[in-house]
């Protein structure tokens, strides 16, 4: 016969890698919409390009046909629209009907994640364990990149897979191996350098709705003014730049190596993403000393 | 055994100096580290998770390696923060396993940790409800939850008993008992309300302007330089003159409807015992006056804004 | 003076407050009770910010809502709300204006009632810079302001450190010889016990009990009572207290003895004849402060509370 006593157990583990760690931030924040049923509503409806690119897909299939247009009729009609070509892929995520559901993806998401955690003085439980700033800055942003990703990278992969199988011969697979790869790295940068770009405002407001109104600001705004900007300085390539999104837009295409949709010079659109992310990085880095966790 | 050991530390935070050249031992057990606001308490707190380094002087933590980084330095220790926090849209059971693999245990064991810990702390019951919607008693045993949950030899406890009503600061203060005697952690309670500390603590170390103004065990500081007695008694007809005839000094009437004895060192409590049972009289209380923590800490800050040196009390 | 007759509030379904009477005529008042209890309602009904639903509350013979009463009644809320813009001064001297004085004598009174809280050097500064301490502060010389007679504490204490808790509860002991009546409520019963001379217990909207620690004590008979007898020969002492009719249970650690006891019978004596010997250094009742008083009450089993109702009837 035995009583046990309180069950507390001391414990000996190894510790768990810093990248077990960080991804465990991540993986929380990965879920957060989907614990509501209007965050799960809501991310099914930001995958409407999605769902439009695999119609695109069927009728290029030939599933169904529309007068006898067939597939290659839409390839004529824009790259955009051919599985065949790499803007297929881009356009959920690039195109101008993908600019607001991505937007609104990361304001939701990306733009949230830190903030919501200041306004609750989370971050004072979060810093005072096995991470630091850093950490938990790259698990926030690991997080949302990796759920703004699953509609803007791993859709269109999937898009592909299908595309190959439907296609009658092998030619598809040897011509699209050729794109893909920059394809794939394109949408990845994409995606990374937004929810990057998001993720670094939201650690500088001070509450989750200050912090969305940011973003989108800062994303709207400026598109806004590089585009009363580019009627002024007309053919100046940097005005464009102006633009987080468009040079991020802009870089991403020259990896994938399509025709870009607005023409500037792509070294100063590299140079504009590196100085965006050079300067909302260096800020969250102020914002975010482990100083201010406690008290 | 000495938990947590500062030498000479100083932290200055550019031109301000808000710790200056403390030097404290934390023996093993509760202790409480007390001090008015902007004292240097969160300094050292904060010090002492690795989340500031000292501007000069050392720290040692019972356990943790030296030269060890802050991050490692938190898996020996547990911290329950003062103000009102959680991680939003998580229930306990998620916020306390977040603190776990956030700490390093791998995910089956912070899971089965997270359920033990919040079942020790008594939110067992309510562990899969949103932390947001929890009680001022519950965010608060949420805290020491996840503070516990790495299972650390130290834990810093910041005002865990702020805002709890009756029921709530026992429960609590059961809980940081236990955590000290049972379960043989070192825990540093950082305490405005003193009758809380005074329940828990043997030992203190009082912080104001960034020094130590007053340390030891909580018996030798309180101990009263004069030696009063309160004593209440059965009916004793001209009681005063009974215990003035056993040699007290003075006898006055106390706030609870008995007496204050003053004695001389000269006379023994027995001599007492024996005066009120001579005039037919039993004695239902007879203790010794001592003061109260609050006291102790008044004088000894009010003693070192008089330029007097810091109190130590020894074994 | 306080009096409720028959006071009892509703918010819809949700009864707060039921059937509360009692009366207070001075001094420093402890109104205790678990979160949600219904004490901030006893509160807001004297302040005036709420009207009960049935029976009728009175200060000093007025309904506290009645602007007559207003000048009478000082509150201050558990809850901060300032202009942070304004300095100390402005607000407090601001508040006064709006229970109509003029803009000079609101000043001076506003002046006087800084100093009073300690805060005459800082009282030209804006709010927003001020430390948790002062804004109790502020608050409380507020309610002190218009020289009350009655002055309402919603937890005065909460979150600030031990310095200030002396200087506000010197502050209302101050008041109470000044003839100001004193309803304070706390949490930290052991601080409260200090300065309140009568405790009003509330719980789950009832009045659970009212009196002094060492009345209630007393009319808790049921209850054992426990001592701490120190002494350096525990062994012995507790060889001859099982001999002692009323004691229920001995527990020796070391150089103490706990002693369990229905109370009454010789236990007293005995001691008393042990101290004598110079057995015993100490006689410590546990149990006979307001936090025993308050857990025996209010975790009080339905049926001892049963049983207490009915011996009082007996006797009665």
């Amino acid at each position: 016969m035995t009583i046990f006593g309180s069950g507390y157990r001391a414990l000996t583990y190894e510790p768990t890698s810093w990248l077990r760690r960080v991804w465990a931030l991540a993986w929380l924040e990965m879920r957060g919409l989907f614990r509501t049923r209007w965050g799960t509503i809501l991310f099914l409806v930001c995958q409407i390009p999605l769902i439009r690119s695999l119609f695109i897909l069927t009728i290029w299939a030939g599933f169904w046909s529309f007068g006898g247009g067939g597939g290659p009729g839409l390839g004529r009609m824009s790259p955009e629209f051919s599985p065949e070509h790499p803007a297929f892929y881009l356009a959920p995520a690039m195109s101008e009907s993908g600019f607001v559901f991505v937007l609104l993806l990361t304001t939701l998401v990306s733009a949230r994640s830190i903030a919501k955690d200041r306004a609750a003085r989370g971050l004072e439980i979060l810093w005072t364990r096995g991470i630091g700033p850093g950490g938990y800055f790259f698990g926030k942003w690991l997080g949302s990149f990796a759920l703004v990703g699953v509609g803007a990278v791993l859709g269109p992969l999937a898009m592909w897979v299908f595309a190959q199988s439907a296609s009658p011969d092998e030619s598809f697979a040897a011509t699209s191996m050729e794109w893909l790869p920059r394809t794939v790295l394109a949408l990845l940068f994409f995606t990374a350098a937004l929810t990057g770009l998001a993720t670094a405002l939201s650690s500088m407001a001070r509450s989750p709705n200050l912090a969305s109104i940011l973003w989108v600001v800062v994303v709207v705004g400026a598109s806004a003014v590089a585009r009363v900007f580019s009627r002024l300085f007309r053919g100046e390539p940097w005005v464009r730049a102006l633009s987080p999104w468009d040079a991020a837009k802009r870089t991403a295409e020259e990896i994938a190596g399509v025709t870009p949709r607005i023409e500037f010079d792509p070294a100063v659109a590299v140079g504009a993403v590196l100085l965006y992310a050079a300067l909302v990085l260096a800020l969250a880095r102020r914002k975010l000393r482990t100083e201010e966790a406690v008290g | 055994m000495i938990a947590v050991s500062l030498c000479d530390v100083t932290i200055r935070y550019g031109d301000f100096e808000a710790v200056a050249h403390v030097s404290a031992d934390f023996p093993a057990g509760a202790v409480g580290l007390l001090g008015r606001n902007g004292a240097g308490k969160t300094s050292i707190l904060k010090a002492l998770l690795g989340l500031v380094r000292p501007t000069s002087g050392t720290l040692t933590i019972s356990g943790v390696p030296e030269g060890a980084t802050a991050v490692e330095l938190r898996r020996h220790v547990g911290y329950m923060p003062e103000k009102d926090c959680f991680v939003p849209g998580l229930n306990g059971f998620e916020t306390v396993r977040l603190a776990a693999e956030l700490s390093g245990l791998p995910g089956r064991e912070a899971a089965r940790r997270a359920h033990e810990v919040l079942w020790l702390c008594d939110l067992g019951e309510q562990r899969y409800r949103e932390v947001s919607g929890y009680s001022a008693g519950m965010r608060q045993k949420v805290k020491l939850a996840t503070a516990l949950v790495h299972d650390p030899m130290t834990l810093f406890l910041d005002e865990p008993t702020n805002g709890l009503d009756p029921d709530g600061r026992r429960e609590m203060l059961e809980l940081v008992e236990g955590l000290a005697s049972s379960l043989g952690k070192s825990v540093v309670l950082s305490s405005h309300i003193l009758p809380d500390v005074e329940r828990v603590c043997r030992d203190v170390v009082v912080i104001d302007r960034g020094r130590v103004v007053a340390s030891g065990p909580v018996a030798e500081l309180t101990r009263a330089s004069i030696r009063v007695l309160d004593l209440e008694t059965g009916p004793v007809d001209e009681l005063e003159t009974v215990l003035r005839g056993a040699g007290a000094i003075e006898v006055e009437p106390n706030a609870r409807g008995g007496v204050a004895v003053t004695l001389p060192e000269s006379i023994a409590t027995r001599d007492v015992f024996r005066a009120v049972a001579a005039a037919g009289g039993e004695v239902r209380r007879l203790v010794e006056r001592r003061r109260t923590l609050a006291e102790v800490f008044l004088g000894a800050v009010r003693a070192d804004e008089a330029g007097a040196p810091p109190a130590e009390g020894t074994e | 003076m306080i009096e409720f007759r028959g006071v009892s509030k509703w918010y819809g379904q949700v009864a707060a407050l039921t059937d509360v009477s009692v009366q207070i005529d001075g001094g420093i008042v402890g109104l205790v009770g678990r979160n949600g209890a219904g004490k901030s309602t006893m509160m807001n009904l004297l302040a005036g910010l709420l009207r009960p639903s049935r029976g009728d509350v009175l200060v000093d013979g007025v309904q506290p809502w009645r602007s007559e009463a207003r000048l009478r009644i000082g509150f201050c809320p558990d809850v901060d709300s300032f202009y942070e813009d304004l300095s100390g001064h402005a607000f407090v001297s601001w508040l006064l204006r709006l229970h109509g004085l003029r803009a000079r004598v609101a000043r001076e009174l506003a002046a006087a009632a800084m100093e009073r809280v300690g805060l005459a050097d800082a009282m030209h500064r804006s709010i927003r810079g001020y430390s948790k301490g002062m804004r109790q502060r502020v608050k409380l010389a507020q309610a002190l302001a218009r020289n009350p007679s009655t002055l309402l504490l919603d937890e005065p204490m909460t979150g600030l450190d031990p310095i200030a808790r002396h200087d506000i509860t010197e502050l209302v002991v101050a008041l109470e010889d000044a003839g100001v009546t004193v309803l304070v409520s706390s949490h930290v019963l052991q601080e409260l016990e200090e300065i309140a001379g009568r405790v009003i217990l509330v719980h789950q909207g009832r009045l659970l009990a009212d009196g002094s620690v060492h009345e209630l004590r007393r009319l808790l008979e049921d209850r054992p009572y426990r001592l701490l007898v120190h002494s350096d020969r525990p062994r012995e002492v507790a060889a001859r207290l099982t001999a002692v009719e009323v004691v229920r249970g001995l527990t020796v650690d070391r150089g103490t003895l706990e002693v369990e006891t229905d109370g009454g019978g010789d236990l007293f004596a005995t001691l008393t004849a042990l101290g004598a010997e110079g057995l015993i250094e100490e006689v410590r009742p546990l149990d006979d402060d307001l936090e025993a008083v308050f857990a025996y009450l209010v975790d009080d089993g339905l049926l001892s509370r049963w049983r207490r109702e009915r011996d009082r009837e007996a006797r009665a």
